[in-house]
């Protein structure tokens, strides 16, 4: 059975890093990483155009990520609101290794290879 | 000071807006992969200029770059635009070339595939610097609350790209363009079937609009 590593990392930190580290910390172990903020939508455009480019056929298909925001009222438009309030935590992964990432209000399913 | 009062001046005049009126807007057709973008970009060329531009299929990633038609004029009752209609390749946050041996592809040619498709997510999210205007274009028999569609959306916002969805594949019999809606209800939100054409005259009218803006 393949090992999966979750691994925290502080907004301020991730902040720091360039994109492609994000990326290489992903790609060469088989990590989760739990970012303790909603990245803002160009920081996850960054991380897909990175992840992108350092695509292999073979050995990395990319990543799969989502955020968990709080939902206290109905409807998309005030997840997106959350969204735009940094308030929530990102999970990003290697798609390798995890199928899939569904973020729901409240909670996120995480389905492994 | 003088020179600035009379800069702005100009930039408010009749003539400043005329041309401003006139100049193309690009407008870009973004959404993930299999949406129906190419489709929708192609009727929308058919119906105006009598001439498809790009090819779509039923296998993802068929768009690997970005293409462009330029000067299509949009006309609709006494209303008329000219854009460049700027179709993107599918944005996605991973892409696996065994997907594509589903579809019938062979070995190597599923390989070749992956390796373009993955550039053209990357020229997608660059050539957010220089649309105008955006189509987003979901799938309305999927489910639409997926992370690539949140990231597109917010990016719009972000930038302040204007924008309406298109809630695509309406002929489907699963298909819902209420759905759509009750997940964006602030966003413009409209059913069409651009293969079938259900929907397109209400879409140019909001089109035209979009681009007003744009």
């Amino acid at each position: 059975m393949a090992e999966l590593s979750i691994e925290y990392l502080p907004y301020e930190d991730f902040k720091k890093m360039k994109p492609k580290k994000v990326i290489n910390m992903i790609r060469k172990k088989n990590r989760i990483l739990i970012i303790p903020k909603k990245l803002n939508p160009k920081e996850e455009a960054m991380l897909i155009e990175e992840a992108m480019n350092a695509a292999d056929i073979e050995k990395f298909k990319g990543i799969e990520i989502a955020s968990i925001v709080k939902e206290e009222e109905k409807g998309f438009w005030k997840f997106l609101r959350k969204f735009k309030q940094d308030d929530g935590i990102t999970l990003i992964g290697n798609a390798d290794a995890i199928k899939e990432i569904k973020s729901r209000k409240n909670y996120a399913i995480l389905k492994v290879k | 000071m003088v020179f600035k009062r009379i800069k702005n001046i100009i930039k408010k005049s009749f003539i400043s807006k005329l041309f401003k009126k006139k100049k193309k807007i690009k407008v870009g057709f973004y959404g993930p992969p299999n949406a129906g973008k190419s489709t929708l970009a192609n009727r929308i060329s058919q119906d105006f200029t009598d001439e498809g531009f790009t090819v779509a299929s039923s296998i993802p990633h068929e768009t690997r770059e970005v293409m462009i038609k330029e000067s299509v004029i949009i006309k609709k009752g006494d209303k008329e635009v000219e854009i460049d209609l700027v179709d993107t390749p599918g944005i996605a946050t991973k892409i696996d070339y065994e997907d594509f041996l589903k579809h019938g592809l062979k070995k190597q040619e599923a390989k070749a595939r992956a390796k373009e498709a993955t550039k053209g997510v990357i020229d997608a999210i660059k050539w957010l610097e220089n649309v105008d205007a955006v189509v987003m274009v979901v799938d309305a028999a999927q489910d639409p609350l997926t992370q690539v569609n949140v990231t597109i959306l917010g990016n719009l916002e972000s930038r302040g790209i204007p924008f309406i969805i298109a809630a695509n594949k309406i002929d489907l019999k699963k298909a819902s363009a209420h759905k759509i809606r009750e997940v964006f209800p602030n966003y413009e939100v409209i059913g069409i079937s651009a293969k079938t054409g259900k929907g397109m005259d209400y879409f140019y009218e909001k089109l035209i609009e979009l681009v007003s803006k744009g």
